[in-house]
């Protein structure tokens, strides 16, 4: 019986109209395929949009470039011009008094103003914390 | 002929419609062949002619002239058929597919060519129970009448492995065939 099988081709039912709905699927993809493409044009990004992104990065570039320097401007020229670095200013709290005793007075006017945070610690502590 | 295939494949690739209808007027009766035997369901088969053609139309330019087209086709058509294996419950045969077997099988007519629901009837009870590339292989070597070496261009399988998926395909429809009273031939 395999024999008598091998190398039958059955009929295609109703060929033509098989043929002409391939072919129909055929145009609708390449129709979508078109206009797909033609979509993807149309969402492209327009030019002043492109250049006011471009201005905007650049400004931030800027911005971001002044800011470190200034920021990061430690260095400062001594009279005579030499390079030196800047040193924090701290106010002296008395004017008469030696270096070592205005210190003490700024290390006891930042335990006036922490306070608060050393009362926080009294109380953790009574709690045994 | 190998001429005008590779002028009207050429056409194609340019986009030409015209010559497409040309082949698929040409290359569809091989393609529902295969996709009525691999599938069982003369629907299913249409419709897997209609996605290797739109197959064959969205990949031409990836076609290599060196091997022959039918054969590319065969291997876009096959791959298909088991994609929608994969998909589709099995439906073994109805007593209808078996009465239908049981007069083709008595029939002695040599020249009798059977019609599309009689192939559907013939492959429901002759493959039922196969696996995918078993009946892929059935189908291509003993249905469709092709050389291994075009199976393995195809399936991409070695000559062993066809040797071996056709071996356990004709073992199971033997089973199956004695078990229907059939005997041994």
């Amino acid at each position: 019986m395999l024999e008598r099988l091998k190398g039958q081709i059955p009929e295609v039912p109703d060929a033509a109209a098989l043929t002409d709905s391939i072919m129909a699927a055929i145009e609708n993809l390449d129709r979508n395929a078109e206009s797909g493409i033609k979509g993807k044009s149309a969402e492209r990004i327009p030019l002043w949009l492109t250049v006011l992104r471009t201005a905007s990065s650049m400004a931030a570039i800027v911005l971001l470039v002044l800011y470190m320097r200034l920021e990061t401007d430690a260095v400062g020229k001594a009279d005579d011009g030499r390079a030196e670095y800047l040193e924090v200013v701290a106010v002296d709290e008395c004017e008469e008094c030696s270096p070592a005793e205005n210190y003490n007075l700024r290390r006891e006017k930042m335990r006036v103003m922490n306070e608060r945070a050393i009362l926080k610690k009294k109380i953790y502590a009574s709690f045994d914390l | 002929m190998q001429q005008i295939e590779s002028d009207i494949i050429r056409r194609c690739r340019e986009g030409d419609r015209g010559a497409f209808r040309y082949v698929v007027q040409n290359c569809q009766g091989m393609v529902y062949s295969l996709s009525l035997k691999m599938l069982a369901d003369v629907e299913e088969a249409k419709d897997a002619v209609q996605d290797t053609f739109i197959k064959v139309w969205q990949n031409i330019d990836s076609y290599d002239d060196r091997y022959s087209f039918s054969t590319w086709v065969y291997t876009i058509a096959s791959r298909i058929c088991l994609d929608r294996l994969r998909k589709v419950k099995p439906i073994g045969p109805a007593d209808a597919d078996e009465r239908v077997f049981e007069i083709i099988a008595d029939d002695t007519d040599p020249e009798r060519r059977l019609e599309s629901s009689e192939w559907v009837s013939v492959i429901k009870v002759l493959a039922d129970g196969l696996g995918g590339k078993q009946k892929l292989v059935f189908t291509l070597s003993q249905l469709e009448g092709l050389e291994t070496a075009q199976i393995t261009e195809i399936t991409g399988l070695d000559a062993e492995q066809i040797k071996s998926n056709l071996y356990a395909a004709k073992k199971n429809i033997r089973e199956r065939l004695i078990k229907m009273g059939y005997g041994k031939d």
